[in-house]
Parts: C-alpha cells; sequence; structure tokens
C-alpha cells in the first residue's frame, strides 16, 4: 500500500515539475552546467565512431578512391578554365558593385554538443542562442550544404532540426533542369518527391532550397541528384539525393542570421 | 545511504553516457538506451525505490534533452517501471531468460512508441531498436547478476509450475 502511495505522489510531483518549473530558463541552465565537457567528450566520440562506420564501407571506399582520382585530374584541367573567368568575374563585380551584396550574408559558427536521444528524432543541440542573434527557422549549413534549421531557441542554446528529420519537408528546385520537388528523408537517406514526370532531370545535377518556402533562403545547396525513379503509370518522378555530408559525424555547423 | 549514493553515481554516469558517447554508434539507425536498460534492471532486482527514482529521473533528463513535449518520455519511464516492476512482483519468481530480453524489448517498445507514431518510420526500425535494447540489457543483467541479486521473495505462480 505503502508503495502506492509513493508512486502516487511522484506522479504528482512530476507533473508539477513539468508544469510550473521546467521552462526554457530551467533547460537553457542544465546545458549550461555541462555543455563544455559534452561538447569535448562529443566531438572526441563521433570521430571514433566515424572510424568504425568507415572501416564497414571498405571495399566501397577502394572503388571509390579510384574514381576520385580520375575526377581530380578532370577538375585539376576545369580549376584552371575557373582561374581565368574568376578573373573576369572580380573586374565585373567591382564595376556593378556585386561584390558588396555578397557580404550580406551573416554567418554564424557554432558547435554541435549532442546529438538525439532517440534513434527516431534527427536534432541536434549547438551551443548558440537568443544570446548570439539565432531566431527560429534560420538555415544551418556545413560546407556549404544545407545542414538543418533552427526549431527552438534558448537563451544560449538552440534545437536544429536536420533535413534527415522524417518530418521534414521542403521545397527544392534542380539548378539546371529548373525540376521542382518536395525533400523528404527516410531511412534509406534523402530524396526528393513530386518532380513532374516530364521534367528532365540528370544525375549529378545540384539541387538548391527553393524560394517557395519562406523559411529558409533560397539557393542554399542540399545535395546532389543520384538515382531517378520514374514510372510511366504515375504523375510524379522520384529521386535519390547525395549530400556530401555525413550528418551522424558533423561537429561545426553556421547560422544564417539573415 | 552507500546505496543511494552508488545509484547517483551510476545514473550520472548513463546520462552523460547515453547523451554524449552512444548516439556516436548508432547500428543501422539505432542504438542502446542505457537509461532504460538500467530501470529494467532494477525493476528485475526488485529494488522498488531505486527503480522509481531511476525512472522519474531518467524521463525528465530525455524530456530536457528531446525535442518533444514535456512528459512524452517520463510518462514512458513510469508505464514500464509499473508494468514491469508490479508485473515480475505478482507473477515471477527468478525471472527467466526469454522473460528477460522480452522486459527489455517491450520497455523499448513502450519509451519509443511516441516518437515512432510522430515519425512514422518503418516497423522494422522500431523492432530493430527494441531487439538491440533486448540484446544489451540482457548482456548487462547477467553481467551484473551474481553482484546484485540477494534473497529474493520466492512465489510461484501456480500455472508456470
Amino acid at each position: 500500500m505503502k508503495k502506492y502511495w509513493i508512486l502516487i505522489v511522484t506522479v504528482i510531483a512530476l507533473i508539477f515539475l513539468g508544469i510550473f518549473i521546467f521552462n526554457s530558463s530551467a533547460k537553457n541552465a542544465i546545458y549550461s552546467s555541462n555543455s563544455s565537457l559534452g561538447k569535448t567528450i562529443n566531438g572526441k566520440f563521433s570521430t571514433i565512431g566515424n572510424f568504425f562506420a568507415d572501416l564497414k564501407s571498405i571495399r566501397n571506399i577502394i572503388g571509390q578512391n579510384k574514381d576520385l582520382s580520375d575526377q581530380v585530374n578532370q577538375l585539376e584541367t576545369e580549376i584552371a578554365k575557373y582561374k581565368e573567368l574568376q578573373q573576369e568575374n572580380i573586374a565585373l563585380k567591382e564595376e556593378l558593385k556585386f561584390f558588396n551584396a555578397q557580404k550580406n550574408k551573416d554567418l554564424l559558427g557554432a558547435q554541435i554538443i549532442s546529438k538525439s536521444v532517440s534513434p527516431f528524432l534527427e536534432y541536434y543541440l549547438i551551443d548558440k542562442g537568443k544570446a548570439d542573434g539565432v531566431i527560429v527557422n534560420q538555415a544551418v549549413l556545413s560546407q556549404g550544404y544545407l545542414v538543418g534549421k533552427i526549431s527552438q531557441v534558448y537563451e544560449n542554446y538552440s534545437q536544429i532540426e536536420l533535413i534527415t528529420d522524417s518530418k521534414i519537408i521542403l521545397p527544392v528546385i534542380a539548378q539546371e533542369s529548373r525540376a521542382t520537388g518536395l525533400l523528404k528523408a527516410n531511412l534509406e537517406g534523402l530524396y526528393i518527391d513530386n518532380i513532374p514526370i516530364d521534367s528532365e532531370l540528370r544525375e549529378g545535377e545540384m539541387v538548391l532550397t527553393s524560394n517557395l518556402d519562406q523559411s529558409l533562403p533560397s539557393d542554399i545547396p542540399v545535395g546532389k541528384i543520384g538515382k531517378v525513379v520514374s514510372y510511366s503509370s504515375q504523375i510524379f518522378k522520384t529521386a535519390k539525393i547525395n549530400s556530401p555530408l555525413n550528418f551522424s559525424s558533423l561537429k561545426f555547423v553556421f547560422i544564417i542570421r539573415n | 545511504m552507500f546505496g543511494w549514493l552508488k545509484i547517483i553515481v551510476l545514473f550520472a554516469i548513463c546520462v552523460f553516457v547515453q547523451i554524449y558517447i552512444v548516439p556516436n554508434f548508432e547500428i543501422y539507425r539505432s542504438f542502446p538506451n542505457l537509461m532504460l536498460i538500467g530501470l529494467v534492471m532494477l525493476c528485475l532486482f526488485f529494488r522498488f525505490s531505486y527503480a522509481l527514482a531511476w525512472s522519474a529521473a531518467g524521463g525528465i533528463v530525455f524530456d530536457l534533452y528531446s525535442p518533444m513535449y514535456f512528459g512524452v518520455y517520463t510518462i514512458s519511464f513510469l508505464v514500464i517501471f509499473v508494468m514491469l516492476y508490479f508485473v515480475i512482483n505478482k507473477f515471477f519468481t527468478e525471472p527467466i531468460f526469454i522473460f528477460i530480453m522480452l522486459a527489455f524489448f517491450a520497455g523499448s517498445l513502450i519509451m519509443d512508441l511516441f516518437p515512432f507514431i510522430i515519425t512514422g518510420y518503418k516497423v522494422y526500425l522500431y523492432l530493430l531498436n527494441a531487439g538491440i535494447n533486448a540484446f544489451f540489457g540482457t548482456i548487462i543483467y547477467y553481467l551484473f547478476y551474481g553482484r546484485l541479486r540477494k534473497e529474493n521473495i520466492y512465489k510461484l505462480y501456480a500455472p508456470f509450475r
């Protein structure tokens, strides 16, 4: 009998805690108490975790290495051409004052403190918050590619909802064919759904965020088109997206503040 | 008192490892849940106070670090505690191997039920995660079995004799 009463009292106490005490200030204080140690440990163990994941794919790595060596040779030729174009571009930018427009991107660097406690939810906690000018729905990048968007903000910390989360639906556009679609995620990775059947999507084409989503800036790279799946009986195509980011081993990200 | 101190230290270590280390070693998007494993262990070894405190505190910690509404994990942990502790106490003596695996498996299913529903992932990820918790939980149970087992009050449920 005594045990039942203890259980009932505990449940009531927890309800009281949840309603009246655990708000965003309390969460912020708790994250502050262990964030520095957490950052160090998370950073070190994400490298170790990445090592074990890499061992599994060693056979693929050998094949990819050969392909990449061929690509590097091709890219070196293209780099020489681009350097010429770059010189011309700089001159044009200075004439048109286009260079100043690029400085409008206000990037804030942040470190990942912890990852999601549940394998079903793709959320990361970072060490920047309201005090640093972070607000909800700002885009988060890594290596120039979209990682996700800010979903919750506390005083000194924020939560990022990754694009690999199953609840994400993001309008995107293919850079060359201009085919639009909706970016989604499942266990196999990222894919674009609802692509018009008559669009001429090509493998390797860059995919960018579209201006149809007012919450995120447009023209942010998401990844490249992988396999395109199309059936004659359907009115939409689906395409797999290959992102160069390894989401499980991210340590640093950038938030677009404006 | 010394028992509570050990539980608190163990809890703190489990929280730290679960939040900062374990998510880096996912196995096809699944990883073990040390808070759940600790709770089930305490229930299986008939430690009412420790198990209740562990379930309440573990649920709060998970809710703090989860993007979902506060209380989802706290309620899940308490439900697991109530189901396991009172079911074991009522029907079983020393739990058999199958029951131990089932206890961890069922605990994981209860804990991940709400996230599974809102994310809409395929059932096999839900079951795989439960299987991983059952696997690691059973191993840890038998590692600590000799140290934690004391004289339990044995009640034999007649149909299973």
